[in-house]
């Protein structure tokens, strides 16, 4: 089984913590995860922002670093999904659309893939998740609250297996934060206004950590929290899954 | 004529030429046990009163002990008790009380299915300032899908679904009953056929 | 009142509305209480997912025969004794309206709510005609006297207090200054109401469905002013976009149960009415309206849309609208469903909308009738650049982003240049240009790339 680890743009460039997380939790599960280094952006924040049509190079670009792969692993639920629904490459359109379908959100991978249980972790806290909406609703990492029908998470399956850990409930459990990619800031008011409630909706609760699927989001979180001088810190789930506290 | 021409015409090249037959649908919901009492239930949650009766007797008790002292007290009942109607829907603005049969009722939502026939007139439900509909506990049906298979098959002129008094809540989401309709709703459980006309 | 001559956009006016904090507050926690209630509703259904997938593809099937289902309506309404009109357009439709008024001779008359006549901007069109029109829902009553449009297509004044609901009472209608009671000023809003409908001779409503089998429109309120105006009136006059139609009674069965649940989490309105034969003596017309919908028809992105139902269970779900107010959006139909019906209308002028939306797909999740919206969001985002409608200087930076992003050595470049500048030089990112930094911080910049750890950590293998 190859595996490719697709680290998104700004992960690479700002948390590369959470990268080296996901390595490393992939390396313990016994999976070695292979990094092609030359890859860049899957197109989001272009194609989300009405310019998908610039998109052909960033994707000509991921079908270069990963088609060779069996599996394509990523932390970050909001970039998946982009590839999933937009990966065109012209000339190698069955080869795309086949290679998008081999593109997984980490957790999705650790549960429908690897189906791994018992990672051996530790993390003393209580918890607040935040289910980015397009690891959510998107690939549906877990029920959503607008839905009739059973529920299921796979990111609270996993974190339900951590050592000490404590996730808090919240009074909404779905909303979405703001981020919104190029919306945080061509709608900057509404963007932090629906961050900060989320913050305060994690804080009411008691939670000493935010974690969630995706680094945008969280970014997005703890830009509002060090600014408020909250102690209350950011946490990406591949980093908990580690986490031998 | 020109725009229903241009109209159509556009509809006629523009909508899409897949095959989408006619929705054949079964709907399964979950079989409510006690029809009756769900339907007190149901209309008690949205504001209603809820009596059963078992005479004609019992009507008129129940209207002097719930609208005492009430002159404009108004009763229609086709077979029963009849009434000529009046020129129009103005004349029957000081009505206190309307009392009037309703068709059809439904369980899930509280709704009674009124048609013009039952009515008087049709603007009778509406102006007056506090409505009593009577139901035959028989014509209490589990969902809509039940009432609409013997309404797909009705002949009416007009006829409406009553669900409780008017009601608004436009002012901060605070629940106000009585808002251009009567104020409230109240809905006779008559037990027994007694009520029934031959009509129906 | 607006001096530049900057076209309204709803991140400006959104800004704007949230410089009350407290405000927004209260406005997102009404709203998500009504999300709740739907929510409460549709678990007492336990075939709520099989209804909403069935009402979805009876919708699908209207639109793939409008043609033959509008024609049988007709037909069969004109059998029923209504007149059946026909307009192209907003300007149509409102001409139609006036010169049934005028035939009447008729200047004062009710309305109950219609999305379509605000859509067609009928009220003002009709007041400058010297026709008094009045609405005779609560909520669009209190908006029409603050002159202003709704903000919610179900909850017209969701924006409004109490206490300004008693001052603007206090003003139009008399009532003591400072009584706020919304029972009490319901009461007052009957009593000036219930003079409006005695004395209109003409009475407008809106359509939620028309029956193509019968001829029939249902029309749905709480408060029975529907009715009330019509059944009070000589004339009735409907006005319907041609999307409302659905083929059969039954069919109502479906939608009914959904409508309500989905709007304000009641199992049904107070009042379902069903209009088929007018009275002995009434005239029934019956507008129905294009305006847009059969060029829509043909767009296999975006003709989904006319499957709304108009409930309004998309703008209470989303994050957006709760705290941005309906009037940021500057349309007829705010939130989610009128972020993607405005640009089919005018996509310069509502070039914005599809963009005041994170892609949460909350709104999509809600939808009785499963309309893709954020789907369709995205599709008008891509179709608004490529119609030219993007702002210029977005384009411009939208193509040095995808240059740098999609070309490796560049993107390690900048990233690596990027770190340096906000750890050394932290004010050039740190400032008011920056709209990120307006509330926020920015991501503290780590020593190295994960390219950079991985090269040397793992000796450059791959």
């Amino acid at each position: 089984m190859k595996i490719g680890l697709f680290i998104p743009c700004y992960v690479n460039q700002f948390y590369p913590n959470v990268a080296i997380a996901t390595l490393h939790l992939l390396e313990s599960l016994g999976v070695t995860a292979e990094y092609p280094l030359n890859q860049t952006c899957c197109g989001q924040p272009m194609a989300n922002s009405g310019y998908g049509y610039l998109t052909d190079r960033c994707n000509t670009l991921f079908f270069k670093n990963f088609n060779s792969y069996d599996y394509i692993v990523s932390p970050s639920g909001s970039c998946v999904l982009h590839i999933k629904e937009h990966l065109h490459v012209n000339g190698f359109e069955d080869e795309s659309h086949n290679l998008s379908k081999r593109v997984f959100e980490l957790t999705e991978f650790l549960v429908d893939v690897l189906k791994a249980d018992g990672i051996k972790s530790s993390f003393p806290f209580k918890v607040g998740l935040h289910q980015s909406c397009h690891g959510q609703r998107g690939l549906k990492l877990s029920q959503m609250s607008e839905l009739v029908a059973s529920p299921f998470s796979k990111t609270e399956f996993l974190l339900k297996e951590v050592k000490g850990l404590e996730l808090i409930k919240l009074s909404r459990k779905d909303e979405c934060c703001g981020f919104g990619g190029t919306f945080c800031v061509t709608e900057e008011a509404v963007s932090v206004k629906m961050g900060k409630d989320r913050v305060q909706d994690h804080i009411g609760h008691g939670a000493q950590y935010i974690t969630g699927n995706d680094v945008s989001c969280l970014m997005h979180l703890e830009g509002i929290l060090k600014r408020n001088k909250s102690r209350v810190k950011i946490i990406h789930i591949a980093e908990i899954l580690t986490s031998e506290k | 004529m020109e725009s229903r021409k241009n109209i159509l015409d556009r509809i006629k090249q523009n909508q899409p030429h897949q095959n989408f037959v006619q929705a054949n649908y079964f709907i399964h919901p979950i079989l409510i046990s006690n029809l009756v009492e769900k339907f007190k239930a149901t209309l008690t949650a949205i504001g209603a009163s809820v009596f059963e009766i078992a005479t004609l007797e019992e009507l008129n008790h129940f209207t002097i002990n719930s609208f005492p002292n009430c002159d404009d007290v108004l009763t229609y009942i086709p077979g029963h008790v009849e009434l000529e109607r009046k020129s129009n829907g103005h004349a029957y603005q000081n009505i206190k009380v309307a009392i009037l049969k309703g068709d059809l009722a439904v369980a899930e939502n509280g709704a009674i299915w009124i048609t013009d026939k039952n009515m008087l007139d049709r603007a009778l439900p509406f102006i007056c300032e506090n409505l009593v509909l009577v139901v035959d506990q028989n014509d209490i049906v589990q969902t809509l899908h039940d009432a609409y298979s013997t309404i797909e098959i009705a002949e009416y002129k007009y006829g409406t679904f009553i669900a409780g008094p008017s009601k608004t809540a436009d002012i901060e989401q605070s629940l106000v009953l009585g808002a251009h309709g009567p104020k409230t709703l109240t809905v006779l459980i008559q037990k027994s056929d007694l009520i029934r006309t031959d009509h129906d | 009142m607006r001096k530049t001559e900057t076209p309204l956009s709803h991140a400006s006016l959104a800004e704007s509305f949230n410089k009350d904090e407290q405000r927004v507050n209260w406005h997102d926690q009404t709203l998500w209480f009504i999300r709740e209630k739907r929510d409460k509703a549709a678990w007492q259904i336990p075939e709520w997912e099989q209804l909403r997938e069935v009402a979805s593809t009876i919708k699908s099937n209207v639109l793939a025969n409008l043609h033959e289902y509008l024609t049988a309506f007709e037909k069969a309404a004109i059998n029923n004794g209504a007149v059946v009109h026909w307009a192209e357009n907003a300007e149509e439709h409102n001409k139609i309206v006036l010169s049934i008024i005028q035939k009447h001779k008729a200047s004062n008359i009710v309305k109950s709510k219609s999305m379509l006549t605000e859509e067609c901007h009928l009220n003002a069109f009709l007041a400058k005609n010297g026709v008094d029109v009045v609405d005779t829902d609560l909520g669009e009553r209190i908006v029409q006297l603050a002159n202003e449009p709704p903000s919610h297509i179900v909850l017209p004044c969701i924006h409004w207090k109490k206490e300004e609901i008693g001052e603007l009472f206090h003003q139009h209608l008399g009532t003591p200054k400072g009584n706020a009671d919304p029972q009490f000023l319901t009461g007052a809003a009957r009593k000036h109401l219930r003079t409006k409908f005695l004395s209109s001779s003409v009475a407008i409503t809106g359509v939620n469905f028309a029956v193509s089998e019968t001829g029939e429109v249902v029309v749905c309120t709480n408060e029975g002013n529907a009715d009330l105006g019509v059944q009070l009136a000589d004339v009735h006059i409907a006005c319907m976009g041609i999307e409302k139609i659905i083929p059969k009674r039954r069919d109502l069965g479906v939608f009914l149960r959904l409508l309500t649940r989905s709007a304000t989490g009641q199992p049904i309105t107070t009042y379902s009415s069903h209009f088929k034969t007018p009275r002995k003596g009434q005239e029934m017309h019956i507008v129905l309206v294009d305006n847009g919908r059969s060029q829509r028809l043909a767009s296999d992105d975006f003709r989904n849309a006319l499957k709304c139902i108009r409930c309004g269970a998309c703008f209470n779900t989303c994050p957006v609208y709760r705290r941005s107010g309906g009037h940021s959006y500057h349309t007829a139909v705010a939130g989610p469903i009128g972020s993607i019906l405005s640009p089919g209308w005018d996509i310069k002028k509502y070039s914005d909308l599809p963009s005041a939306s994170t892609l949460c797909g909350s709104c999509s999740n809600v939808c009785p009738v499963k309309i893709d919206i954020h789907d369709q969001l995205y599709k008008w985002r891509q179709e608004i650049t490529k119609k030219g409608n993007s702002p210029k200087q977005k384009t411009i930076l939208m193509n040095i982003m995808n240059l740098i992003l999609s070309h490796p050595v560049l993107f390690n470049l900048a990233g690596s240049f990027g770190r340096k500048v906000m750890k050394w030089a932290p004010s050039v990112v740190n400032n008011r240009i920056n709209p990120w930094y307006k509330q926020r911080e920015m991501p503290e910049p780590p020593p190295q790339s994960f390219t950079e750890w991985y090269k040397k950590n793992n000796n450059g293998k791959p």
